[in-house]
């Protein structure tokens, strides 16, 4: 899992080009949207594509999404329960 | 400095009027009610009045009396569109005609079965278009924002009845997001306005009509990440009971890299938005200043 949040870091910075951010400046229960990393709808649209593109997961349920784009263990958890 | 605030003009009370004159006596009288409606606005609007005047003096080149005229006459058109829309979608008899341009660019599209974008803008009516588009035999999704008044919504809803269009509204909780992800997937359309954003959203820049203008990201990021077919899509009014109805071809942006993408996916959006403004330079309803 610890693996799996390190790298979701790096690819959330390398997607959304935050230039200024560094993967240690992410909590594991930081909310990336509004009050916490600040990331607004296209980065949303960014983060959908990301689990697409790189664990082939696709999230098309209205009230999933909110719940998997909490922090970066919300995606973890959601991606290994995917995977298993 | 004013932009837009995400809000239509217009009372619910206003609307019923109109529908009741409709369902009683037709599009004539109503026409003519909304001469009135107009004449009001053109009094005193004067903060979407002054903006709309700038860009008939300032944009289309219109002496300042012709400018007047055309304000009124804007005022006078967007409230047709919503009239017409009414007759449209709710089936009240009329003699409406359409023609359709790239109506088989649209059908490429569906063909390709990876769901399309179609991108339009506050000029003309595309909403009209899409509820006779039933048959391209897919669903076509409009998105809209949320905060438009509610209550107009659903009352207009109430008197069209069920759309054959789906209506997917921006909100917060960014859900628009996932319905759109899900429709492409469905191999179905989504249309939405590439002209208007809200403060505070991300937003791309291009030369239009003279001058540099801020259009949002949001629909070119859709376009570039999810890889769907584009076509720019505009309906026009061209007389009291005429609509034109034109979809562009399919353009091949993949060799491009994202950001190269995006901005000239816009270049090419904003030149088509122009050759339509400039044949139709009364039907641009964005009561902004569009070039801050």
């Amino acid at each position: 899992m610890d693996k799996l949040m390190a790298d979701l870091k790096v690819q959330i910075i390398e997607q959304l080009n935050l230039q200024d951010t560094k993967p240690e400046d992410i909590g594991d229960d930081q909310p990336l949207f509004v009050e916490g990393l600040g990331l607004d709808s296209i980065d949303a649209l960014e983060l959908i594509v990301l689990l697409q593109q790189n664990y082939k997961i696709k999230i098309s349920n209205a009230e999933e999404g909110p719940k998997v784009f909490r922090s970066v263990r919300t995606m973890a958890e959601y991606i290994t329960a995917y995977q298993a | 400095m004013p932009v837009w605030q995400g809000k239509s003009k217009g009372k619910p009370w206003g609307y019923r009027i109109f529908v009741s004159i409709l369902s009683r006596w037709g599009i004539s009288p109503a026409y003519l009610l909304l001469r009135f409606v107009a004449f009001y606005y053109f009094l005193f609007s004067y903060k979407s009045s002054k903006n709309v005047l700038t860009y008939f003096h300032k944009k289309i080149g219109y002496g300042l009396g012709r400018s007047l005229i055309k304000l009124y006459r804007n005022y006078y058109l967007l409230g047709q569109s919503i009239i017409d829309k009414v007759v449209i979608m709710s089936g009240i008899p009329n003699k409406f005609t359409f023609d359709f341009d790239g109506e088989d660019n649209l059908r490429k599209i569906v063909g390709l079965q990876k769901g399309g974008l179609l991108l339009s803008a506050h000029l003309g009516n595309w909403e009209i278009a899409g509820h006779l588009l039933k048959r391209l035999d897919t669903r076509i999704n409009i998105v809209m924002f949320d905060g438009e008044h509610r209550q107009i919504k659903e009352y207009i809803a109430e008197v069209t009845g069920k759309r054959a269009v789906n209506v997917i509204l921006i909100k917060n909780d960014l859900s628009h997001i996932y319905a759109i992800s899900e429709a492409f997937k469905n191999n179905e359309l989504v249309c939405i306005h590439a002209d208007r954003f809200i403060e505070g959203n991300k937003t791309l820049t291009s030369e239009f009509l003279g001058g540099k203008a801020k259009f949002p990201m949001g629909p070119f990021v859709l376009a570039a990440k999810f890889k769907v077919p584009v076509s720019f899509v505009f309906a026009l009014k061209e007389t009291h009971l005429h609509y034109h109805f034109f979809a562009s071809e399919i353009k091949d942006y993949s060799h491009l890299s994202k950001d190269a993408l995006m901005q000239q996916m816009l270049d090419d959006f904003v030149i088509e938005m122009e050759i339509k403004i400039k044949k139709y330079p009364e039907q641009w309803y964005n009561y902004y200043n569009f070039w801050q």
